[in-house]
């Protein structure tokens, strides 16, 4: 049974200047979603970003198992050596499918999953974070398209209750605080959320990197996916 | 003559005038009335379809924005009156459109399920003209009117953005409560101002030399930082004897950037050159010259104290435009291979 997913963002929310390197892609029939973030020290990073979650999304998934990124993820790093040569770009994304989540990260950007606690009548839990690729300076040690391609991140999780998969930039994944995430997630109660629900708290989440003083561009996306109808 | 008057009884309207409602008065009666109804309804309507699509917990803590609203006359005589009427007053007062719609439009409209729509102030609505009515009624269509007894003037539509988060979460920088209807309040504004103009300040007192970017409006003096209340601006502390807890109000307009001393300080501040700054009188910032303020001036007088060296006592403040942090300062390198 195909699992019900609602899809929320606010990719390139700002700041006003902004240099718009951050690319969002879904493909929701095929249960694909891919954030990338261009390194904004490479002029042409926006477009290598954007390019690159396209092709995330348009992959052709196998069927009856998640889909493999590890050689996706490498044939497109060779790919972008040529075809965008001094670009570089992270990359957090999922596929969903009946048996379960496969999480994909390379570089800096976060992708952080939650699960209801108590059989899904307590709050949000953090079950995973992908890991970070970050240098000792902060920065990011490997990133598709750059010099260094090392380990693309890759986990599986059953399928089974509801998950809310937060997807985010490294701007506001940096000065987000924590407590006011909770404080988002918190809202989204049992009851099943709209996409236009998850836009707001997106927007929201986003507001408040501003705010904050993230200079960095801001992209925040939400996936809320239930499996089955029990709500465990 | 009246029935009264052949008696002789006292007229209860003796020495009462009857004034008769001009045209024009009656027309704008009228009108006002039935544009209050229809945006309402309009607006409600635009609300409660929007509203279906959101958490009853997000209604709660956010509002909509009136993003437009366009109105209708639906025939050609409706047009014209209107067209009339506002250019008339026009003619006299400029700016009477606006606040012609300020009477019409409300600040904010609920709905019963708890959402709400807060309508800029200085919103005014679009007239749009029905092509298909500019003719004239024909007889049938008079008749019709005439047995419905009310012909619809107008129609409105109303276009609607957001939800946006009603109350400011965490700052990063303290918060400050400006005294309503103050020189003060309306520089610092009414909601909270996201990461704009930035402002460098360089304080010299009796923690010795600190400076720091920030984010305007800003609101300097003796214990700004850690005063609480709404969130409007952020607040820097200067430390010194002669120094007033609202000292001085930094904040952009139209790309400028302007200082005054609120009349609520208690003390004003001089400049380089000797000039004492008035209460609520502007100064404008230089983009080239930083501005050096030395605090400890008394209101009354005219001519800056000559003896303020003492920085602990009378504390010096430089605001300077400068060039600001480079706006992607920590852009992110490209990974390069280790040889």
């Amino acid at each position: 049974m195909s699992p019900q997913c609602i899809l929320g963002k606010a990719i390139n929310h700002g700041p006003v200047n902004g240099l718009w390197f951050d690319a969002f892609s879904a493909r929701q029939d095929q249960g694909l979603y891919a954030l990338c973030d261009g390194a904004n020290s490479c002029t042409d990073s926006g477009r290598a970003a954007l390019w690159l979650c396209q092709q995330i999304t348009d992959a052709k998934v196998p069927e009856a198992r998640p889909l493999d990124f590890e050689p996706l993820v490498r044939g497109l790093h060779e790919n972008m050596l040529v075809s965008f040569p001094d670009t570089a770009a992270t990359l957090v994304g999922m596929h969903v499918t009946p048996l379960g989540l496969r999480l994909v990260s390379v570089g800096d950007s976060e992708l952080a999953l939650y699960k209801r606690c108590c059989w899904g009548w307590g709050p949000w839990q953090l079950a995973c974070i992908m890991p970070k690729d970050l240098d000792a300076h902060g920065h990011p040690s490997q990133l598709i398209a750059s010099e260094v391609l090392d380990t693309v991140h890759q986990s599986d999780f059953k399928a089974r209750g509801t998950w809310l998969a937060l997807m985010m930039s490294d701007g506001p994944a940096r000065v987000l605080p924590s407590a006011f995430v909770k404080e988002m997630l918190g809202k989204i109660t049992r009851q099943t959320p709209t996409s236009e629900d998850l836009d707001y708290f997106c927007k929201t989440l986003a507001n408040e990197a501003l705010a904050s003083g993230c200079q960095d561009d801001v992209s925040i996306a939400m996936l809320w996916v239930r499996f089955g109808k029990a709500d465990a | 003559m009246k029935f009264r008057d052949i008696f002789g009884l006292p007229s209860a309207e003796k020495g009462v005038e009857n004034l008769h409602t001009r045209e024009m008065d009656a027309f704008a009666d009228n009108v006002i009335f039935e544009l209050k109804t229809l945006i309402s309804g309009a607006i409600t309507r635009a609300l409660e379809e929007r509203e279906s699509r959101y958490m009853r917990s997000i209604l709660e803590e956010s509002f909509f924005s009136l993003e437009s609203l366009v109105i209708k006359a639906m025939d050609a005589q409706t047009s014209r009156e209107l067209e009339d009427f506002l250019s008339n007053h026009e003619g006299i007062n400029p700016q009477f459109r606006t606040h012609f719609f300020s009477q019409v439009v409300q600040r904010e409209y609920r709905s019963t399920r708890g959402a709400s729509v807060r309508v800029s102030p200085g919103l005014v609505p679009i007239f749009e003209v029905n092509a298909q009515s500019l003719d004239n009624a024909t007889e049938d269509e008079s008749f019709i009117l005439s047995l419905k007894g009310r012909k619809v003037r107008f129609e409105a539509r109303a276009v609607l953005n957001g939800p946006t988060r009603k109350t400011p979460s965490t700052t990063p920088e303290a918060v400050m409560a400006a005294p309503r209807g103050t020189a003060m309040n309306q520089a610092l504004g009414s909601e909270r101002k996201t990461a704009g103009a930035r402002v460098h300040i360089t304080l010299h007192d009796q923690h010795g030399s600190t400076e720091k970017w920030v984010n305007l409006p800003v609101l300097l003096g003796r214990e700004a930082a850690t005063a609480q209340g709404l969130a409007v601006g952020s607040g820097v502390d200067i430390f010194g004897t002669y120094v007033s807890r609202r000292q001085l109000i930094v904040f952009e307009a139209l790309g400028q950037i302007y200082c005054f001393v609120p009349a609520e300080a208690s003390l004003t501040c001089s400049t380089e050159k000797g000039d004492v700054l008035r209460p609520d009188n502007l100064r404008r910032l230089d983009a080239n010259t930083p501005l050096r303020l030395l605090m400890g001036v008394p209101m009354d007088t005219l001519t800056a104290p000559a003896e303020r060296g003492d920085r602990s006592d009378y504390p010096l403040v430089e605001l300077s435009m400068g060039t600001g942090p480079a706006t992607h300062a920590d852009a992110t390198p490209r990974p390069r291979a280790v040889r």
